[in-house]
Formats: structure tokens, C-alpha cells, sequence
């Protein structure tokens, strides 16, 4: 059924174009000897002869008014395109630089955090934070300092600050032998080897020794040195607030931060479009 | 086709390009005729084809500086061309004077079928049997209708109405193949609305 329709089809594409003297000298040819021979394809090709000749025939219809052009017609519509595209072309590279600026500016805030994402430990920032030594020496003793081991490079920023700068309150608070709030809180148990599910409880009696001026690695090592057992914390999981200020301890950004980003990104695309299609239409 | 004017083309041309709006005003009263035809055959519908008359003249002389040479009128005709395929693209326009409703019109209204003989108003019976012709091709598809009317209205080649639609030469030839069948065939069911001179009968 689709190849005969395809065939007329053929067929009525041969008589046209031969109504229109578009064959070439051999189609032409072969398509006259078939003429000669077949009645009703000279019969199809009068029918379509007659309905080309029908529509040559058709009358011109007159313009029914003049369409004389006036300065106002030609002022009315080119200026607008001249007026709209270098707007929205300045529009399009503002609302771009903005993109930028917030997009850099949210990946140098959300930097440190990307960095510890790519430490080997999940969850390193962890580590590094002030509050991490505050659960005891034993995890002090766990995690060795940081000229001992190869570290992430924020790791060995964030421990040359514990090092060198004073204790937190928290870290005094623990110094003086009164509980640190973070001692509740739990540590995920793919901590870099620090599961605190897997290593024996300290001894009771046996409490660590550190001394209120002592820097957490000191303390550490004051820990390893009298042979302390890891004194493993064991609390309820609850979230641990992180002081945004804390070096090396920043928050990822939460996904709102990016919405921003992405709406500017929007917009100069379709400022982009916009001034496109303005500049052609001058 | 002579505009019916005797008109220096290219003077006029070259001094609306620098801005001589006068000039081009010769030209829009030389070609509206053919424009507005042009228009009219393709959206069939008398304000659309307005329209886009007045908008291919507007566009024409705001587009003045991208005319190489050659022939202006060709080159306007693509313009208005242009505007109405793009204008049936976008908005699939309903005809003014549909196929279907051509078919439906009593004996009074139709002057062809008055007893079966044509009326002696040879005129009123050309005028008819335009309408007629108009409503066929507005039924066509606006690919095949666009073609069959740069081609059988405006004498267009095959190599200018491809130019002017964008499609190869190869398209142009089995669109206006289709267009045409079809066209005879919308005719030749309606034959019998049709004068007796004109019936398209399938007998030698």
C-alpha cells in the first residue's frame, strides 16, 4: 500500500517537473515513450496540466490600500532594537560578573570544607578541630601528631593552629577537669581508624594527666608517653555545633547558597538570548 | 513581470539606501500589488496579508543595506515570502475562506451550479472561480502551498524558491509535485462545483 502510494507519488513528481520542462533530455524522453503507450497516465498528466494552468490563470488581487511608508513607521520599530540591545548587552555582562563573584565566592567559602571532603578520612575535619582532642588522649594518642604523619595539607594548617594558638574555651573547660559538651557527642565509626566501638575503654583510675598549658599535641604525646589506654567516649549521636571560625572546622555550604548562583546563571542566559535577538532585529 | 511602471530601479534603490524614503515610496507603489497578492495567496486571509505586507515593506527598507543587487523585486518578494512562512509556521492561520465550507454553499450562493450551467457574468464567473482556486490551495499544507504559489502564481524557478524557503531543490520539486496532485485532486471531487469549462474530468 506505501509503495504504490510512493509510486504515484514518483509518478506525479516526473509529470510535474515535465510540465515544468525540469526533466532532464533522457527522463524526458523515457517519460514520453510511456505517454504514448499509457492512456490513463496522458489522462493523469492532463488533469495536472489543466490544474497548473488553473492557477496561472488566477487574477492578481490589487493591494486594497497604499503601503506607503511614513518616518514615524520607520522611526517606531528601528529604535527599539537600537535602544534594547546594548542595554540588555550590559545587563547580560552585569548579571554574568555577578555569577562570578558569587560563584567564586562561595567555592573560597566552601573551600576548606572541600579540601577535607578530599582527605583520605571521611569526616576529617573532624580531626582537626579543637573539639576532636577534647574526647580525651586516647584520641590523641590514636591520631599521631602532625610531623609524624603525611597529612592533607589542610590537616597540617589546621594542627599548626591548634599548636600555636590557645585553647578554646572548651579546650580549657576540659583542661580544668570539667566535662566538655562535645565529649557526648559520637564520632562516625569510618573516622580514619578512630572508631571508638573498637578500642577498649581506659581503665578506671586511670586518668590522664595533661596540665591546663599544654597544646593538645603536647598533651597527645604526654598521653602515648605514660602508656595511657585510649579512654574512648561513648555517647548518644547527637550534631555537634562547629564554630564557623574555626580553622580548618567550616561548615559545608548548605545547598541554598548555590540557588543564588544558579538564578544568576539563568538570568544571563536569557539576558544573553535576548540581547541576541536584539542585536539581529537591527 | 513588469511592475506596470516605468521605473529606474536601481536609482531608487540606491538613494532609499542612503536613507531617501521618498525613493523607496516609489518602489513600495510600484510592487504592493504584487506583494499584497503574493501575501494574500499564501495566508489567504485579506488582513493578515495586509499585515505582512506592510511589515515585508518596513522590513525591506530597514534591511535596505544587506540588498546586494540583482533584482530588487526578487529580492522583496523573498522578504514578503519569508514573512508569511514564518507567519503560518507560528500560528497555523485558519483561512478566511476554507475548502470545507466552500463545498457546503447552496445553489443561490454558488452562481456555477444556478441550473447547472455557468452564469453569463463571465467575470462574476472568473471572481468565482478564483475563490475557488483560493480555498483549494489554502487546504493544502503551508510546505506544499508556500511552494505551489512562488512557483504557479509568482513564475518562481526551482532554484529560486529554494532560495527563498531554505530547502533544497530536490524538496521544491516533490513538494510542488504533491501540492499540485493534491490541489487536482481537491478539484476533481468538487468537479461538479466547478464551471463546466473548468471541471477537471479524468477522461481524455
Amino acid at each position: 500500500m506505501l509503495g504504490k502510494n510512493r509510486a504515484r507519488e514518483r509518478v506525479d513528481e516526473w509529470l510535474s517537473a515535465y510540465i515544468d520542462g525540469a526533466l532532464s533530455p533522457r527522463e524526458q524522453a523515457r517519460l514520453e515513450a510511456r505517454l504514448a503507450q499509457d492512456a490513463a497516465l496522458r489522462a493523469r498528466l492532463e488533469s495536472l496540466q489543466r490544474t497548473v494552468a488553473l492557477v496561472r490563470g488566477m487574477p492578481s488581487v490589487p493591494a486594497p490600500r497604499n503601503f506607503l511608508l511614513t518616518p514615524a513607521m520607520v522611526r517606531q520599530t528601528a529604535p527599539v532594537a537600537r535602544r534594547l540591545a546594548p542595554a540588555l548587552t550590559f545587563a547580560t555582562a552585569i548579571s554574568g560578573l555577578l555569577c562570578v563573584i558569587l560563584l567564586v565566592g562561595n567555592l573560597i567559602a566552601a573551600g576548606p570544607s572541600r579540601l577535607g571532603a578530599a582527605a583520605p578520612a571521611p569526616m576529617a575535619a573532624y580531626e582537626e578541630t579543637p573539639q576532636m582532642l577534647e574526647t580525651g588522649p586516647t584520641e590523641a594518642k590514636k591520631a599521631p601528631p602532625a610531623s609524624e604523619t603525611a597529612l592533607p595539607e589542610e590537616g597540617l594548617l589546621s594542627r599548626a593552629a591548634t599548636a600555636t594558638e590557645p585553647p578554646a574555651p572548651e579546650m580549657r573547660a576540659w583542661s580544668e577537669g570539667t566535662p566538655s559538651p562535645i565529649e557526648a557527642a559520637p564520632f562516625p565509626p569510618d573516622m580514619g581508624g578512630m572508631g571508638g566501638g573498637a578500642a577498649p575503654g581506659p581503665p578506671p583510675g586511670e586518668p590522664p594527666t595533661p596540665t591546663p598549658e599544654m597544646t593538645p599535641s603536647e598533651m597527645a604525646r604526654v598521653a602515648i608517653a605514660e602508656g595511657t589506654p585510649p579512654a574512648i567516649t561513648v555517647a548518644e549521636p547527637t550534631p555537634v555545633p562547629v564554630p564557623p571560625e574555626m580553622p580548618g572546622g567550616k561548615p559545608p555550604l548548605p545547598p541554598t547558597s548555590w540557588l543564588p548562583v544558579g538564578g544568576l546563571a539563568l538570568l544571563t542566559a536569557v539576558l544573553a538570548i535576548f540581547s541576541l535577538r536584539a542585536w539581529r532585529a537591527r | 513581470m513588469s511592475a506596470g511602471r516605468n521605473l529606474d530601479e536601481g536609482r531608487l534603490v540606491a538613494a532609499a539606501q542612503r536613507g531617501d524614503l521618498d525613493a523607496f515610496n516609489e518602489l513600495v507603489l510600484a510592487y504592493q500589488d504584487r506583494v499584497y497578492n503574493l501575501a494574500y495567496r499564501i495566508l489567504g486571509d485579506p488582513a493578515a496579508a495586509e499585515d505582512a505586507t506592510q511589515e515585508a515593506f518596513i522590513a525591506a527598507y530597514r534591511h535596505l543595506s544587506t540588498f546586494r543587487g540583482g533584482s530588487f523585486l526578487s529580492w522583496l518578494m523573498r522578504t514578503v515570502a519569508n514573512r508569511c512562512y514564518d507567519e503560518l509556521r507560528r500560528h497555523k492561520r485558519r483561512p478566511a475562506v476554507s475548502w470545507e465550507s466552500f463545498g457546503e454553499m447552496d445553489e443561490e450562493a454558488n452562481p456555477f451550479l444556478v441550473n447547472g450551467h455557468p452564469t453569463p457574468e463571465e467575470a462574476a464567473q472568473q471572481a468565482e472561480l478564483a475563490r475557488f482556486l483560493q480555498a483549494a490551495i489554502v487546504a493544502l499544507p503551508p510546505d506544499q502551498r508556500i511552494v505551489l504559489v512562488l512557483s504557479d502564481v509568482e513564475g518562481m524557478n526551482y532554484q529560486e524558491i529554494a532560495d527563498t524557503v531554505g530547502i533544497p531543490v530536490g524538496t521544491v520539486k516533490s513538494r510542488l509535485a504533491r501540492a499540485r496532485a493534491r490541489l487536482r485532486d481537491l478539484l476533481q471531487a468538487q468537479r461538479e462545483l466547478l464551471p463546466r469549462a473548468y471541471r477537471l474530468e479524468d477522461e481524455d
